[in-house]
């Protein structure tokens, strides 16, 4: 689809949905998958000064119904049949607007002109992102729409360009989704890939072999298990379209960098960002390769690092990462008590995470929430991770922390090769746990190791560590 | 007495301990004064609850040092 066809029809449907009684700052919940049809919805409510509200297309009914409730939606678009369709029928005002692939089978119907609609009032959100839920239920971040055209802005380091095609695995319901696949795809002319579904290794590779993208944007844990799917023999590789590849959403290790970088030849970059932030904080450099940092901190952002006293930090110490700067959301929808937890009166975001600073480079150690104080010294589960994942039968792992004895250790969930699963548990067992002491200090090591068929993950792949706390949590319970 | 102090030794490899530390670690004498750490023990405790599907309350884990500690534990049981 060309720049002008997309025009005319995010037109047509902010026509089409002003015509169904869509309103400036009303919210209109998107659940469609990635295509043609979720960029029309997205670009065409948000000409109607409405609040194009993006979530993921293959939730529950229970998830819909509280995600409407919550936003408050006007209207919700989705494709025909789906749950979050057969969900509307449980909100007897909602306004409906079924679509297929493409779009609303009437859009054609609507004149392509349209003048895109002034805000109704300064206050009401222009974008409503919600955060994916990992450690509770999902949280409504307003955003003003300005803040697409500034995250797009935050992305310019990639040095993108109209002959680039971007092929970004978040989905349109994450907020890197937005910022790249529609934000930097239009602020610099360039081509995007939506894929429909849901991508495993395989897909991936596919994917990348079949439509060629220049930039590559994807979570660690994927590049992982593609570099694991291509180290296995997976047929039909072609990974020769790549100029960048570029990690966000977790941690990259530094060896899954080096062996990603060997593999395709091409440099990878880093970067950090969030739902709340919208834009990137902090961002690789090109032709600068330092894959294990974040990268450094634009400088429109006003940042400190601080232990748990408040105090600054020094270099090379951890420090909780607070910031002020353009587009941060100033208090979560609806959620007066969370948003005086993060958004502090003086403008600072708390944003949980825990970074080391390096001559003007920033490294992440993992969210505040995960890391682990054992022995009096802070673990970050990532490092621990970093060194299991380097045992061969190691396919995936997460670390979360358990008390023993009353103290706090860390424990590991592993899942294994295919090929390495069939060994006997207690011999896998004592080889790991040989692997963690000989490459790890004593306080990074797992006091447990647990083999598992699959890790707990956000729908944007990043493993939930609470969830591995739960384990041991429940199981005390019973 | 020792069929459970070589069930033990098992448990020590389990953990990650050397074989040969495992292999020659004195019964009699405190684990920890032998090559284990403060990783090593916890790690112990976890893997003989396991082994021995029974739970070791923290005060219990206190009484317990050697190797004959815990056969003895078991014995008890």
């Amino acid at each position: 689809m060309t720049y002008r066809e997309l025009a005319h029809d995010a037109a047509r449907l902010a026509n089409l949905l002003h015509s169904k009684g869509v309103r400036p700052g009303d919210r209109v919940v998107i659940a469609l998958p990635d295509g043609l049809a979720a960029v029309k919805a997205f670009l065409g409510t948000m000409l109607l000064a409405a609040a194009p509200t993006p979530v993921n297309d293959a939730l529950t009914t229970e998830d819909y119904a509280f995600l409407i409730a919550d936003s408050g939606a006007t209207a919700l678009v989705s494709l025909q049949g789906s749950v979050a369709e057969k969900t509307a029928a449980l909100f007897p005002a909602l306004i409906l607007l079924s679509c297929d692939a493409i779009g609303p089978r009437t859009l054609s119907e609507h004149s392509a002109d349209f003048a895109a609609a002034p805000p109704s009032c300064p206050d009401a959100p222009g974008i409503l992102l919600y955060t994916s839920g990992s450690t509770g239920l999902p949280k409504g971040v307003p955003h003003g729409q300005d803040s697409l055209v500034i995250a797009a802005k935050g992305l310019r380091a990639l040095e993108i360009g109209p002959s680039d095609v971007l092929f970004c695995v978040n989905k349109l319901s994450f907020v890197f989704g937005v910022a790249v696949s529609l934000g930097a795809t239009l602020e610099s002319g360039a081509t995007a890939i939506l894929y429909p579904g849901k991508l495993d290794a395989h897909d991936l590779l596919a994917e990348i072999a079949r439509t060629r993208p220049s930039v590559l944007f994807c979570v660690p844990t994927l590049y992982n298990l593609m570099l694991r799917a291509v180290r296995s023999g997976a047929p039909g590789i072609d990974l020769s379209s790549l100029r960048l590849s570029f990690s966000a959403g977790e941690g990259l290790p530094l060896p899954l960098a080096r062996a990603w970088m060997d593999l395709t030849g091409v440099e990878m970059m880093n970067g950090y960002g969030s739902t709340e932030t919208f834009k990137l904080v902090f961002c690789g450099v090109l032709g600068q390769t330092r894959p294990l940092s974040a990268g450094l901190a634009y400088p429109d952002y006003e940042l400190k690092l601080v232990d748990e006293d408040g105090q600054p930090v020094p270099d090379g110490a951890p420090g909780l990462l607070f910031l002020r700067g353009p587009c941060i959301c100033a208090g979560y929808w609806l959620r007066p008590e969370d948003s005086r937890e993060k958004m502090l009166d003086d403008g600072w975001l708390a944003t949980g995470d825990v970074f080391i600073r390096d001559d003007g480079w920033y490294t992440h150690q993992g969210r505040a929430d995960d890391m682990l104080k054992v022995g009096g010294t802070w673990v970050s589960p990532a490092q621990v991770e970093d060194v299991l994942r380097t045992h061969p039968a190691v396919q995936e792992c997460g670390v979360a922390g358990r008390l023993v004895g009353g103290l706090t250790r860390a424990c590991a969930f592993l899942v294994l090769h295919h090929d390495a699963s069939s060994r006997p548990p207690h011999e896998l067992t004592a080889e790991i746990m040989r692997h963690a002491r000989d490459n790890l200090p004593p306080p990074m090591r797992p006091v447990s190791v647990h083999f598992v068929d699959d890790l707990p993950k956000t729908p944007s792949g990043k493993v939930q560590r609470s969830k591995l706390r739960q384990f041991h949590e429940k199981g005390k319970q019973q | 007495m020792k069929a459970r102090i070589d069930s033990l030794r098992d448990t020590l490899v389990q953990i990650g301990l050397p074989p040969e530390l495992a292999k020659t670690m004195d019964p009699a004498k405190p684990m920890l004064e032998q090559g284990m750490d403060s990783v090593d023990f916890p790690a112990f405790c976890l893997a003989f609850e396991q082994t021995y599907r029974i739970s070791l309350d923290d005060e219990s884990v206190m009484t317990l040092h050697s190797l004959n500690d815990f056969a003895q534990f078991i014995g008890s049981l």
